[in-house]
């Protein structure tokens, strides 16, 4: 039997969504760390002062949404509160796949980021 | 100045797709009560329609395929039928340009309004629906409006450029407004649930 090739692997991988992109990887660990603080809010937030970038909170709920049909994230709506508008808030809490997910990524990450000499003393 | 731009929430609560969309609106606004910045709160808004609607379109592919394709077909098959010569009717000549009268925009802002209500009609996710269609239109009038500039002002015939421009531009508009219309999207709050297909 013929191997797949690495590349048709890795598109294959790419299409299942079974690697996790850097901005997913990031509202992961946003979610992690806000706890049972997490919604559009507070995540775009702690995007925005780890990043220095603005974020988009619609992007926030696009790719928090396809991670929640991977089983990386549930969520629960609040109650509706005046200062919303009336509107709920969608709290975002992460599952135990998720918090593997975050793990293979860190263990891929130091793994690639060893031995690279123009990564050192922030020098790149 | 607690109030967030009335126009930016307009747009996105008509525009916006996805079922996030309320809360998404609720996330503004109390950001806004916080920053004050309208500017903010605009690009937000703004950027949030192009988003939530690429996320619904990319989640149910086979019915964007098919309101986009229940539009256009209703959309020619109304063209088609206003022949150029009850159209001409409508039209008058200021400073050598034709300028439709009102009533020459109706037969545009029909067929605009037909495939927008057909589309809402036939599709669960009627704002999504209805917004891929108009924006696809937008895309198609652009091409077209450019192709047929350049054909007349290449083609030596330089003097209709400007005529046609002007009835292209018109007619596009109308028929963008009455697809808007007819879907159901600027009037109320239209459905926007989500399909399971």
């Amino acid at each position: 039997m013929l191997a797949i090739h690495p590349f048709l692997q890795y598109s294959e991988q790419m299409r299942r969504g079974d690697y996790l992109g850097n901005f997913d990887l990031m509202l992961l660990l946003a979610v992690l760390r806000l706890s049972d603080e997490a919604y559009g809010v507070t995540i775009a937030q702690e995007l925005e002062q780890h990043t220095g970038r603005e974020v988009v909170i619609a992007s926030v709920y696009a790719r928090l949404e396809s991670l929640q049909e991977r089983g990386l994230v549930t969520s629960s709506l609040g109650d509706p509160t005046p200062e919303r508008g009336g509107r709920a808030k969608r709290y975002f809490h992460i599952t135990g796949a998720g918090i593997r997910e975050i793990r293979d990524a860190r263990r891929a990450l130091t793994n690639m980021w060893k031995g690279l000499p123009e990564l050192k003393g922030e020098q790149a | 100045m607690t109030q967030p731009p009335r126009i930016a929430t307009w747009m996105l609560k008509h525009f916006g797709s996805g079922p996030d969309n309320d809360t998404l609106l609720g996330d503004l606004a109390e950001q806004y009560r916080r920053n004050g910045s309208a500017m903010w709160y605009w690009r937000q808004a703004l950027k949030a329609i192009p988003v939530s609607l690429l996320k619904e379109v990319r989640a149910h592919k086979w019915i964007a395929a098919r309101a986009l394709l229940t539009g256009w077909v209703v959309w020619i098959m109304c063209e088609l039928m206003l022949p150029d010569l009850m159209r001409s009717f409508y039209y008058f000549r200021v400073a050598g340009y034709d300028v439709p009268y009102f009533w020459g925009t109706v037969p545009s802002l029909l067929s605009g309004a037909l495939s927008g209500w057909v589309i809402g009609r036939f599709h669960r996710s009627q704002r999504t629906s209805v917004l891929l269609f108009a924006v696809s239109v937008i895309f198609m009038g652009l091409w077209w409006f450019a192709e047929s500039f350049v054909f007349f002002y290449y083609g030596g015939r330089a003097r209709y450029a400007g005529p046609y421009a002007n009835d292209a531009s018109v007619s596009f508009s109308v028929s963008l407004l009455g697809i808007l219309l007819g879907g159901g999207l600027l009037f109320g709050r239209s459905n926007n649930v989500a399909v399971e297909d």
